[in-house]
């Protein structure tokens, strides 16, 4: 009986001890470390035209040796638009290298011819890929815009520019706008007061008196494209959102919130700025109560501001939109 | 079926059998080999033993504003210290081990409160000797032992590592901080008159040593062999810079005699990559002869010399010789002839001289922490008692005693002279109000203070510094001293009355003279008398009292003052009573109260009076 | 059923109590001094010196016979402080351990525990060669330093046995279990760990027992602002079966059991796998012993209370820790050398670690973390030799193993390890009293692996080689003299991982050189327990493709005394 115990622990370890080697191996492959640097495929994309407008995206093909670090760069041939991928991988494809329409450096892309370049990021190669992909229409951006300036001034809106020297506030159409084709400049010297020009969005050019925002401004963004001259770095802006408290049509700054969003122009070339709307800090010492409303928004105005003692300024904006969940992905 | 329940301690002796090495190896996976750890019990040991004393001390101190200037006192007069900025603690505990009879460990710890008052009273501990270990180790030819650790007390040799003990003439009146209580209050002074000493504790003659002791003792021959390598607390400290002291005796006894070879080296390094060598060395034999015919020759005769980058005079001679003639038909007295001769390139402060020659060392070879207490002695040309020798000198100093009925005296002269004219300084102390003046600056050995910044403090006293501007230049100056100790017994009243009279009689001239010179010639003359009483008024009481009088006079070629224009004329007086009594066994209360009175006729600013009282409470278990 | 209870106390030793003869108090503890003179010869400050003396009492107080609570604290001096300056006064240790209603054994604080090698287990695998004269001193330090004893782990928390005895099925059944914290939370981001188990041992009959083991490294959840949960699990059944012959008693022994890891934020990185090892093994009455086993330990077992090592290499030595490249007079770190592991016991930690820690290939490259290494598979062969005589001993064992699964290829390592120990008690020679014992132990690991391309070839090959000698040459007095040279050369690719222990890329790790260490000194011994001991170190370190060679000597004294 001993002897069978003896005899069947032996066996019974033997037998589940047997263990096959694995087929396959912990770790990145050797050879990604060591191996040679070869390209298998040539850089490819998965189609010609794209159609952002209609929610279509591309991506791009290519085969490698080994896992290395890579960029892929889209560049739009008119409107200049950047759009940089990275990964590292020995593969790309639909998971690593997708292109949904966004940019990473504005302006937006237009409809337009666009260059892909995949570069590797390794002594092993200074091999360049290239193909390129047409834009038949750029990503549309889900939000309220209060405007783009491409359907030119809007008589609801008002304006206020003071008479000082080379003033140049206006709707411009020299191909440098960052969305589509038309910005609002604004410039000139005023020497005896910050302001130097403004204008009002107001809610009475869509029809309300009211912008039709969702109520939850902690879920609310304001976007805008701003200009950094950087000739005259000495430029700011200050969006103010005036709330029609009581919706009386009208907005009354003794006990109704007015909420200012300054920035400082230290960069040069356009900006994507966002802010959330909650985030918005009071203009009015909170007169109508310091909540924010954002579904009581009458008016939206953008203030050009710069030290009198400055000299000339100027600055510029385009595409004003609100969005919802996150901010604006141009 | 009968279902035991049986409950086991797992601490099970381990079966005999096992090895411990397969038992880590062949059994780690006997699934019983788990568990809690370790498997068997081991016991302690029930006794350690612990020792020490409580000494509370407080002192209030103060000084008349109208007429003291010292600016340490300014807007400061009265001042009130609980505690004793002497290093030594309110409780001292000694722990002691002893494992087996080879082999003991103690240690002590220290705690003090300092009553600031505050909610969160500021209890400081911390060890004083620190964590001590010894060893015993019996051979067939000898037995060894080893010391390590923290602080240990050691000696070698008088001039390679000791601690002066002098010659007994000292006041007792102040209390030393290591003093014990003794069986009867009045008994301290009862010994001191009958034995011209006192029960001192471990340290009398030796000095803190940190590191590795080895002693080897009953070797054949009757040699004896120690050895030590570590640090003293001169160059002691945490640097990482190698500073270390190694020392070395042979001794070979006779019946009546003994001969040795000591040695000590000391070695740092000035720069951090550790390539400039700093250091001494001191080599002597120490020999004591007893002859059959009353006289006893002892002696200490060496060599050493100090190294650094700056500094290469080479080797120097260093000579202490005692001729001890016991009283016979032939002299009535004992008398002892005493010369002595130390190089001012032998320095070593570990040993019972100071070095007064070399500047660099006394000044930067100390590599000791903040907060560690450094121990200054008085550099360029020091006025010393008899028996304190210093490097750069030579001289003759005999003692005798003389006992009559209920009288002893002692009394002791020197004549000595320095080797080499190094120094236009010269440095004395002000016996009776020294401890008084230390504790002007507490926690701390400040150098140049004082209304005329040329007072410097060390370990409970002062000295100061007096400038020799001679138009003849830098001399080898002469010492002259001439020590008086008096003690006399006798009864008021059935009761016991201790009188001590102690007086020093010193001067420093341009060159050196057998006898001394009293007159302004002189660079400097000091006279100091100094009388204590003890009275037995009870048992357990003892009425103390002392009266202090010092006249120090600087003489021609000494500095002077810009507005009076005369030398120093410096009058110091001392009087206290005091009180000690005997609580209880081993326990002792000690009250003294002193007025001050002190003054430079020429230095105005030099100048104090006041009052110190202290109040000490010892109790020792 | 008739139930009632019965106390066992020590086979050996009845009324056991944990405080003799009504004393209530007793004490434990230790003392050492040590004092160093060290140079190295291209730090900035070459030549040190340093030491300390310390102290740990440790105050046992019974306040029955049944309880015991210790306390003990450690003082500690700085070499060179005077008067108080450089003294630390720390808690080293805190516990109260005893028995309840005579059944029931716990300690609570600190404990020192172990189960299995595969759950529970401190395996010491850096320290490969054993040790007698100077080097033998230097791991009783770091061992006392590190409460390093029969491979236990140093814990915080509580433990608890007690016992069963079914006389007519089994003999006995022991239940042994324990609790300790890892973490404490900062009731942010970081959870209370903790590390519990134990394990239930049936004694069959003389001949047949079966542990079946469980430890789990679990997060408390709640305890902080996540829900990111850690868990390890491992369990197991331990067995040894033998029987007796007339001059022999052969048997098996072994374990085998599954391991789980997870982190419930990311469940697809769960890693679990089993391991097998089992031991056969023939004991002859003359001292032979003979033992073959295998062992397959998967390649996703994760056992971080036996995985778990003494020293990491992935931290800086405390003295010289930087020095001068003369290449081009920077200063550089110097990386930790088996010098160091054998000088500084503030490399070692006392407790586990959760997650892989470093190793030193050229210390430990077959089995980094002992026999519980993962991804290692194959069989051994041992022999021990225990001279009836005490002439000679004899420890010897042979490797043969390989991986399971690669590492950045399909191609597998295969290592061969061998380890030898043999002790001469040369006095027994010539009959003579005085000890002169010579050990020599030697460690020789080799790793290979080739493959279809020339950068998944592997050839890398260590031994440590330690030769003492303690001899004494009058009673208590002993020479001591110790030689200790690893060298390493070839090559291996070193896996390198993230946090998560995952590897994300290799180290071409490639070496020729080696480290010796001459070591001489004199012990005297003042009692079983105490002694003195002057040595002299002389160590070098030839690694150039590490970092810059350099030479290092050591003069010490060290005094040793417990109680």
């Amino acid at each position: 009986m001993k002897k069978l115990i003896y005899i069947f622990l032996c066996l019974s370890v033997i037998v589940s001890s047997c263990r096959k080697p694995d087929e396959f191996s912990d770790g990145p492959d050797l050879y990604d470390v060591y191996g040679d640097f070869e390209i298998y495929s040539p850089l490819e994309g998965s189609q010609i035209n794209v159609d952002f407008a209609s929610g279509e995206t591309v991506f791009f093909n290519c085969e490698l040796s080994k896992v290395v670090n890579w960029q892929l760069k889209i560049t739009g041939s008119n409107s200049g638009a950047e759009k940089i991928i990275t990964g590292t991988s020995k593969t790309l494809d639909e998971e690593v290298a997708l292109w949904d329409g966004t940019t990473t450096s504005l302006p937006i892309f237009r409809v337009e011819n666009c260059n892909v370049e995949l570069s590797f990021l390794t002594n092993e190669t200074d091999t360049i890929l290239s193909t390129s992909v047409f834009v038949t229409t750029p990503k549309q951006n889900d939000g309220f815009v209060i405007t783009d300036f491409e359907e030119g001034w809007d008589p609801n809106w008002s304006t206020f520019v003071q008479s000082g020297k080379s003033m140049d506030f206006g709707i411009k159409l020299d191909g440098t706008a960052p969305q589509l084709a038309r910005y609002y400049n604004m410039a000139g010297t005023v020497d005896w007061d910050w302001l130097t020009g403004m204008i009002d969005f107001n809610a009475s050019a869509f029809g309300e008196s009211t912008m039709s925002l969702s109520d939850n401004s902690d879920n609310l963004y304001f976007n805008a494209f701003v200009y950094g001259d950087p000739l005259y770095p000495n430029s700011r802006i200050l969006f103010r959102f005036d709330e029609d408290e009581n919706l009386d049509g009208a907005f009354d700054i003794t006990n109704e919130d007015s909420f200012g969003y300054e920035i400082i122009i230290n960069w040069s070339g356009w900006k994507h700025i966002s802010v959330k709307y909650s985030d918005i800090l009071s203009a009015n010492n909170s007169s109508g109560g310091g909540v924010h409303n954002s579904d009581k928004l009458n008016r939206v105005s953008v203030l050009h501001l710069a030290d009198p003692n400055s000299g000339y300024a100027h600055s510029a904006i385009d595409y004003l939109i609100f969005t919802e969940n996150e901010p604006l992905r141009p | 079926m009968n279902t035991k329940i049986i409950a086991f301690i797992s601490c099970i002796l381990l079966i005999n059998s096992i090895s411990a090495q397969s038992y880590s190896d062949s059994l780690m996976f006997k699934p019983s080999n788990g568990g809690l750890y370790p498997k068997n019990y081991e016991y302690g040991l029930s006794n350690i033993s612990i020792s020490g004393f409580y000494r509370f001390l407080a002192c209030y101190t103060s000084m008349d504003p109208s007429v003291t200037h010292y600016p340490v006192m300014d807007s400061v007069f009265n001042r009130v210290f609980i505690g004793d900025d002497s290093q030594l603690p309110q409780l001292s505990l000694n722990i002691g081990v002893s494992p087996n009879k080879n082999t003991s460990i103690s240690t002590d710890l220290y705690l003090w409160q300092q009553m600031t008052g505050s909610e969160n009273d500021d209890f400081v501990k911390g060890l004083l000797l620190g964590v001590n270990l010894y060893g015993t180790h019996s051979t067939n030819f000898g037995t060894f032992g080893v010391k390590t650790g923290g602080i240990h007390w050691h000696k070698q040799s008088p001039l390679t590592f000791a601690a002066n003990t002098g010659y007994n003439r000292f006041s007792l009146f102040e209390r030393n901080p290591w003093d014990p209580n003794t069986s009867n209050i009045y008994d301290r002074y009862d010994d001191f008159y009958k034995n011209g000493a006192l029960t001192q504790d471990e340290r009398w003659g030796q000095q803190a040593f940190q590191g590795l002791i080895v002693d080897a003792s009953d070797l054949p021959s009757e040699y004896s062999v120690s050895f030590m390598h570590g640090k003293s607390q001169l160059n002691g400290g945490s640097s990482i810079i190698p500073n270390h002291l190694t020392g070395g005796r042979i001794q070979k006894s006779f019946s009546r005699s003994f001969i040795s070879l000591n040695g000590i080296h000391n070695q740092t390094f000035t720069d951090e990559s550790t390539t400039n060598l700093l250091g001494f060395n001191l080599y002597t034999t120490e020999f004591e002869f007893k002859s059959k015919k009353n006289f006893t020759l002892y002696g200490e005769i060496g060599k050493g010399n100090y190294f650094s980058p700056t500094y290469d005079a080479g080797w120097g001679n260093a000579f202490d010789l005692k001729l001890n003639f016991d009283k016979s038909r032939w002299y009535k007295f004992p008398l002892e002839i005493r010369y002595f001769s130390i190089s001012p390139n032998v320095i070593n402060n570990n040993g019972i001289f100071w070095n007064t020659s070399i500047l660099e060392y006394s000044q930067d070879n100390s590599q000791l922490d903040p907060g560690q207490a450094p121990i200054l002695f008085p550099f360029a040309s020091s006025l010393t008692q008899i028996g304190q020798m210093t490097n750069n000198r030579r001289g003759l100093i005999l003692n005798t005693d003389l006992n009559f009925k209920n009288t002893k005296l002692t009394i002791g002269y020197s004549a000595a002279k320095e080797i080499d004219a190094i120094s236009n300084q010269i440095t004395y102390g002000h016996p009776s109000n020294s401890l008084q003046l230390s504790r002007f600056w507490r926690w701390g050995f400040p150098t140049n203070v004082g209304p005329y910044e040329n007072i410097n403090k060390v370990y409970r006293s002062v000295f100061e510094t007096m400038d020799i501007d001679d138009p003849d230049g830098i001399s080898a100056k002469g010492f002259n001293s001439l020590e008086i100790s008096c003690k006399t017994k006798t009864q008021i009243n059935d009761r016991k009355l201790m009188l001590f009279y102690l007086g020093g009689f010193h001067s420093i001239q341009r060159d050196y003279n057998f006898l001394p010179t009293y007159d302004s010639t002189a660079y400097l003359q000091s006279y100091n008398h100094q009388l204590d009483l003890y009275y037995a008024l009870t048992n357990q009481v003892t009425i103390c009292g002392y009266y202090g009088y010092d006249i120090i006079k600087g003489g021609m070629y000494t500095e002077t003052n810009e507005d009076s224009g005369g030398y120093k004329d410096q009058e110091g007086k001392s009087f206290a009573l005091g009180l000690d009594i005997q609580l209880e066994r081993n326990t002792g209360l000690y009250l003294r109260h002193r007025w001050m009175d002190y003054i430079d006729h020429n230095f105005a600013l030099d100048r104090y009076k006041g009052t110190e009282t202290t109040v000490e409470l010892k109790i020792f278990f | 059923m008739r139930c009632f209870l019965i106390i066992l106390f020590s086979v050996f030793s009845s009324g056991f109590a944990f405080s003799q003869n009504g004393k209530k108090v007793q004490f434990v503890g230790g003392a050492r001094s040590l004092n160093t003179l060290a140079e190295l010869d291209s730090a900035s400050t070459p030549k040190r010196s340093g030491g300390y003396a310390l102290l740990d009492l440790g105050i046992k107080i019974n306040p029955n016979s049944n309880t015991e609570v210790m306390g003990m604290f450690r003082i500690n001096n700085e070499y060179g402080g005077f008067w108080g300056a450089g003294v630390n006064i720390d808690v080293r240790q805190l516990y109260v351990r005893g028995v309840a209603n005579d059944i029931f054994r716990y300690q609570v604080g600190n404990i020192d525990y172990k189960l299995t090698p595969y759950t529970f287990y401190n395996h010491n695998q850096d320290i490969l060669t054993s040790s007698i004269g100077t080097l033998g001193i230097r791991e009783d330090v770091f061992n006392y330093e590190t409460f390093y004893s029969d491979n236990t782990w140093r814990q915080q928390g509580a433990s608890l046995n007690f016992g069963l005895e079914l006389p007519k099925v089994i003999k006995d059944i022991e239940v042994n279990s324990f609790i300790s914290r890892l973490n404490r939370s900062d009731f942010n981001f970081v959870l209370d760990r903790f590390f519990g188990g134990g394990n239930v041992v049936i004694n069959k009959d003389d001949n047949l027992e079966i542990g079946l083991n469980h430890v789990s490294i679990f997060d408390l959840a709640g305890t902080a602002k996540t829900d990111n949960i850690y868990n390890n699990n491992v369990s197991s059944i331990t067995f040894d079966y033998q029987l007796a012959k007339n001059n022999f008693v052969y048997g098996i022994d072994g374990e085998y059991g599954v391991s789980s890891l997870s982190q419930s934020e990311s469940p697809e990185d769960s890693l679990t796998d089993y391991f097998v090892h089992a031991r056969s093994y023939i004991n002859f009455d003359s001292g032979l012993e003979l033992s073959f086993g295998i062992l397959d330990n998967g390649a996703d077992y994760r056992s971080f209370g036996a995985q778990s090592r003494r020293v990491s290499f992935n931290q800086e030595n405390n003295f010289f820790n930087r020095y001068m490249d003369l290449t081009n007079s920077t200063e550089v770190l110097r990386p930790i050398s088996l010098f160091d592991m054998y000088n500084d016991p503030q490399l070692y930690n006392q407790g586990i670690s959760v997650g892989l820690m470093d190793h030193n290939p050229i210390i430990s490259s077959v089995l980094p973390y002992g026999i519980a290494s993962f991804n290692r598979q194959g069989g051994y062969f041992g022999v021990i030799y225990d001279d009836p005589k005490e002439f000679f001993d004899l420890n010897g064992r042979v490797y043969l193993l390989s991986e399971s699964r690669g590492q950045g290829t399909l191609a597998l390592k295969s290592f061969l390890m061998s380890e030898l120990v043999a002790t001469l008690h040369a006095n027994k020679l010539w009959k003579g009293k005085k000890e002169f014992n010579i050990q020599l132990s030697h460690n020789h690991q080799q790793t290979t692996r080739n493959g279809e391309f020339d950068f998944e070839s592997v050839d890398f090959t260590t031994n440590q080689l330690n030769i003492g000698m303690e001899y004494e040459v009058f009673e208590d007095v002993y020479l001591m003299g110790n030689y200790l040279k690893l060298s390493a050369s070839g090559n291996d690719q070193m896996p390198i991982r993230n946090s998560e222990d995952e590897i994300i890329n290799y180290e071409n790790f490639l070496v020729d050189g080696h480290e010796s260490l001459i070591s001489s000194g004199i012990k005297m011994s003042f009692s079983k327990k105490s002694y003195l001991a002057i040595v002299h170190d002389r160590y070098q370190y030839r690694f150039s493709q590490i970092t810059h060679e350099y030479d290092f000597n050591q003069s010490s004294v060290v005094y040793v005394l417990k109680f």
